[in-house]
């Protein structure tokens, strides 16, 4: 009982002087990137990536005809082989009309009909 | 079906390996051969004395290849079948079979 003073009179929680302060209720976002910024950033990427990807572009072009022009080399050697195995197995003389190569393996020489190898 | 001429086969790997080598010797022969397969179209039979001297030739120099450098000829091939056939890659085995070749195989041939 001795801890109420039931004869204090009552006083009410009011504001400090001046108010309280404002209170931050709305969104905050940093400043946001210029339109032209966004513009230039992606163009930019975009033509360095182009640059990169034709300067490869052209290497490899130029490794493929490095390729073909050594593939090239060796390509008389195979070409008189074939000739040379071709005229040696039968076959039939087409050479009136166009030339085709030789196509035929083993397996289907056993279906041609045989009067071809007589020639 | 008569036999087909028993010609030593060699892979394309190591054709292409041996193709300076080859062309240092045999390169005259291919290209009358080349210049015959233009001018009388790709009938086999109307440039056949061609095909035999480029055959012959390459043959021959195959042959001395394997004998006195086959190392070198079988690391250019197994570079080359290892990198897809990408020659590009195999220049290193290259070199080295093309200097074995001018100081053992073309003495022979000058």
């Amino acid at each position: 009982m001795s801890g109420l003073n039931y004869k204090q009179r009552w006083v009410q929680d009011l504001p400090p002087p001046g108010g309280y302060p404002k209170l931050e209720y709305g969104r905050k976002i940093p400043p946001p990137i210029s339109g032209y910024w966004v513009f230039g950033i992606t163009f930019a990427i975009m033509g360095v990536g182009t640059v990169i990807f034709f300067n490869d572009k052209i290497e490899r072009m130029n490794q493929e005809k490095e390729e073909k022009k050594r593939l090239s080399m060796i390509l008389p050697i195979l070409q008189a082989e074939n000739d040379i195995n071709f005229l040696a197995s039968s076959h039939q003389n087409v050479y009136t009309t166009r030339w085709m190569p030789p196509q035929i393996q083993k397996r289907q020489l056993t279906l041609l009909p045989k009067e071809w190898g007589k020639n | 079906m008569s036999e087909q001429p028993k010609f030593q086969r060699y892979t394309r790997g190591e054709l292409i390996t041996a193709r300076d080598s080859l062309w240092t010797v045999c390169g005259e022969s291919m290209l009358a051969f080349e210049k015959c397969k233009m001018e009388k179209g790709d009938d086999p039979e109307a440039c056949l004395q061609f095909s035999i001297a480029v055959m012959g030739c390459s043959s021959k120099i195959m042959r001395d290849l394997t004998s006195k450098c086959g190392e070198y000829l079988k690391a250019g091939s197994s570079c080359l079948n290892e990198n897809n056939m990408r020659s590009l890659e195999c220049d290193k085995e290259k070199l080295k079979l093309d200097e074995c070749f001018t100081s053992k195989v073309l003495p022979k041939y000058q």
